[in-house]
């Protein structure tokens, strides 16, 4: 068998793995005695367990046998839950971490000895090994609770539906004699007879699936009645070789809370298959080449004039209008993605600090688009890490502040119209601008004069120069003042915004607004010059035909009056080729919009509106501050994006 | 002899004859009458009219007409008759629509004389 191919699939499952791990492990550590995130636990390792055993990596399967073992044994009791044996489990993901990310780099395997050798040390201690407890059935039995999580939409209304009339509703697990040579005609029997009494709402396995399996001989079905429990055993016992019965009533509550916090995980459970990354970005590439290549095959057809052309061709650009729609549909992930890897990140920097902070995350299930989001995690760890280093305060000092021992960081993501909003906000000390606007002048990225016509949001966006930090002393989390700097261009590169606002004392709150895609834009295509360029179409608020007359020069600034508001004109010949190619005949200005500040652009003519493929540009045009990106038009001829913020 | 299942006939269908046999004398050990036998479908729903048996075994792969429609055209008869399908392994799917078609249970080839006759106490008593 050649396994490698299943290599992917497995560093894509394990690293899920690990994620949820982190998670249930953060929840053990606050809440010693819930099982629930035991079992979770344990399931998870079992299941990594035994992938990695059947594709050979060893290493793995021997550290998260370990970790099984030792998960078992807290589960029965054997061994005491405490603070050393969370470590030791904690210390076990970050070697499964480490091996995982091996197997994907091709790297050669660690053993993990010194964990293999405390994972032993904390098993061996209790005397006593028991046997092997794998069950001896080929049967997963499965919690109310999971067997929800697999429910279709329409089988969950049902459900719902039922609990709301007051029929009886269970969860009846059935389990066969091992001497049943049949199991599904006795499943076949039980499901006719039941029918009589009631509605089966869902079996798991399904019912064409049951005893298929080697060894299976029970199934699980979910069943609505208006007879009780006991009659309906009666019912069901009628048949041959039933051994056992288990009932549990599903009561309206409890299964609500499961829908609810399932609901995301229910539709990746069974309607989502995983993909390459890389496909979906080739996939989108061609799309965008294909739009690109449509326009062009528009241009050469308004020249031919033939109608059945021009017919066959709208047909095409809906089409990839289509195309690209659900194209971006697919690469919509929920932000979730990267919030659930920052409990465990925050839980570490916050021991490392001597720190408590409870990290609050909310919108999870926000979607955006999955470049997008790989483009901001960085920015967000940044953030994140600053809010833990600076802005929360050691307990101590919280406690003479008359603030709660822990801090709280909340990073919660929402949507506003079309943009996707994130927030870090913690209860810390705020910032002292003061201080970073002395740093600043100190630094040399602000003249005194400068610094003191600012006004105090101006003074804090300072943070985002370079080099500026109020950071006594560099720490390994933060505070060597590089970062701010980068977050900040790194968003605005990505058309996005960051905001500040801080509170002596109380707070400080991040705030990241986002497009929703990165990827296919609207655009206005304009001309300076002989070249094309592109003004992104959120930016543009509307185009004007201006006379000389209306332009007056304040300084050395060029303002001109537009309906009654007064606003800056830059002439984008003079900024992009350094000479002014105006005539007489009056100027064409967009008028464009960023953070609510509005400018003119004058430029020699507008093309018209289009959508376009967004490139990224890299080496020295990737530092000027004029451009977001590049595209290509149909012509085959690459126009620059404008980024209006260098403006505004 | 065991006296209770005195008066119980059973009706033997199944187009082999050795099978036939064996049922008959594993029948015959715990006391049930043997009403009579059929080798084929159609047979089959003329001796259940004749005799009247408290339970039939019914083999499901037979010639002429299928134990399937056997079994239906009996319970049309008689919607209470209680019959017992004998099927191999290898035809999973006619038991179930032996059991749709009204079947009350079934055993599957090979079998011990004892899964007959707790089929057959089953299907009397169920």
């Amino acid at each position: 068998m050649n396994i490698s191919k299943y290599n992917e699939s497995f560093i894509g499952e394990a690293n899920e793995q690990l994620t949820e791990m982190n998670k249930l492990l953060l929840i053990l550590e606050k809440d010693h005695k819930n099982i629930d995130a035991l079992n979770d636990f344990f399931r998870v390792i079992h299941t990594l367990k035994g992938t990695s055993a059947i594709l050979g990596h060893m290493e793995i399967q021997n550290v998260s046998h370990l970790m099984e073992d030792l998960l078992d044994k807290l589960r029965s009791k054997e061994i005491d839950f405490n603070q050393e044996n969370i470590d030791i489990l904690f210390e076990g993901v970050d070697t499964l971490e480490t091996m995982i990310d091996n197997v994907a780099k091709e790297k050669k395997q660690i053993h993990g000895k010194e964990l293999i050798s405390k994972l032993n040390a904390s098993l061996i201690s209790e005397a006593e090994k028991t046997a092997d407890k794998e069950s001896n059935t080929a049967d997963e039995i499965l919690d109310l609770k999971d067997i929800i999580f697999m429910l279709k939409p329409e089988e969950k209304k049902t459900l719902g539906a039922e609990i709301k009339k007051g029929s009886n509703t269970s969860l009846i697990t059935i389990i066969i004699d091992e001497k049943c040579k049949l199991v599904e005609g006795r499943a076949h029997q039980i499901f006719r007879d039941l029918k009589e009494f009631g509605s089966i709402i869902r079996s798991v396995p399904d019912k064409e699936e049951i005893g298929i399996l080697e060894g299976s001989r029970s199934f699980q079905i979910i069943f609505s009645t208006s007879k009780n429990e006991e009659e309906i055993e009666d019912v069901i016992y009628q048949t041959p070789e039933v051994n056992n019965i288990i009932s549990e009533p599903i009561d309206s509550l409890s299964n609500q809370k499961v829908e609810e916090n399932n609901r995301s995980k229910t539709i990746s459970a069974g309607e989502t298959i995983r993909v390459n990354v890389q496909l979906l970005d080739a996939l989108l590439n061609l799309v965008g080449e294909n739009m690109i290549n449509n326009i062009q095959i528009n241009q050469i057809a308004s020249q031919h004039k033939n109608k059945n052309l021009d017919v066959a061709l709208k047909a095409s650009n809906r089409l990839t209008e289509d195309l690209q729609h659900y194209v971006l549909q697919m690469r919509m992930v929920p932000i979730d993605h990267i919030f659930r890897l920052f409990p465990r990140m925050v839980r570490d920097m916050a021991k490392d600090g001597d720190k408590e902070i409870n990290l609050v995350l909310e919108g999870g299930d926000i979607e955006m688009d999955r470049g997008l989001l790989d483009e901001i995690g960085d920015s967000l760890v940044h953030l994140l890490r600053n809010a833990i280093d600076h802005g929360i305060e050691p307990s101590d000092a919280r406690m003479k502040a008359g603030k709660e021992k822990a801090g709280t960081i909340r990073l919660s993501a929402h949507r506003d119209q079309s943009y996707i909003v994130i927030d870090i906000s913690d209860d810390g000390k705020g910032i002292d601008v003061d201080r970073l606007t002395k740093a600043a002048i100190e630094k040399g990225n602000v003249s005194e004069k400068d610094a003191e016509a600012m006004n105090v949001d101006e003074r804090l966006s300072l943070m985002f120069l370079p080099g500026v930090t109020t950071a006594k002393e560099i720490t390994d989390i933060s505070g060597r003042g590089v970062g701010l700097d980068v977050v900040y261009s790194k968003i605005n590169s990505l058309g996005g915004t960051v905001n500040i606002k801080t509170d002596v004392g109380k707070g400080t709150k991040m705030t990241i607004k986002l497009p929703p895609t990165m990827a296919i834009i609207k655009a206005l295509l304009i001309n300076i010059g002989d070249e094309t360029y592109a003004l992104p179409l959120e930016n543009v608020a509307e185009t004007v035909l201006i006379n000389h007359e209306m332009v007056h020069t304040v300084g050395k600034r060029d303002m001109f009056k537009l309906r009654d508001e007064i606003l800056p004109l830059f002439d984008l010949n003079n900024e992009f080729i350094g000479a002014s190619t105006r005539d007489d005949s009056g100027l064409s200005a967009v008028i464009v919009e960023k953070d609510s500040t509005r400018v003119g652009l004058i430029v020699n003519d507008f093309i018209g509106q289009q959508e376009i493929v967004v490139k990224t540009v890299g080496g020295e045009l990737r530092r000027s501050k004029y451009f977001s990106g590049a595209t290509i038009l149909g012509d085959g001829s690459v126009a620059m994006i404008i980024d209006v913020g260098a403006f505004t | 002899m065991e006296n209770e299942n005195n008066g119980k006939t059973v009706l033997v269908v199944d187009d082999s004859e050795v099978m036939r046999e064996m049922i008959k004398d594993s029948l015959k050990d715990k006391g049930y009458i043997i009403a009579g036998e059929a080798k084929d479908g159609d047979e089959a729903l003329v001796r259940y009219k004749e005799y009247e048996p408290t339970v039939v075994t019914m083999d499901v792969v037979m010639p002429s007409t299928h134990g399937i429609d056997a079994i239906k055209t009996i319970i049309e008869h008689d919607p209470k008759a209680r019959i017992v399908v004998i099927s191999g392994l290898h035809q999973k799917s006619l038991v179930m629509d032996a059991l749709d078609a009204g079947a009350r249970d079934y055993i599957i080839k090979p079998f011990e004389p004892d899964d007959l006759i707790s089929a057959i106490e089953r299907s009397i008593t169920g």
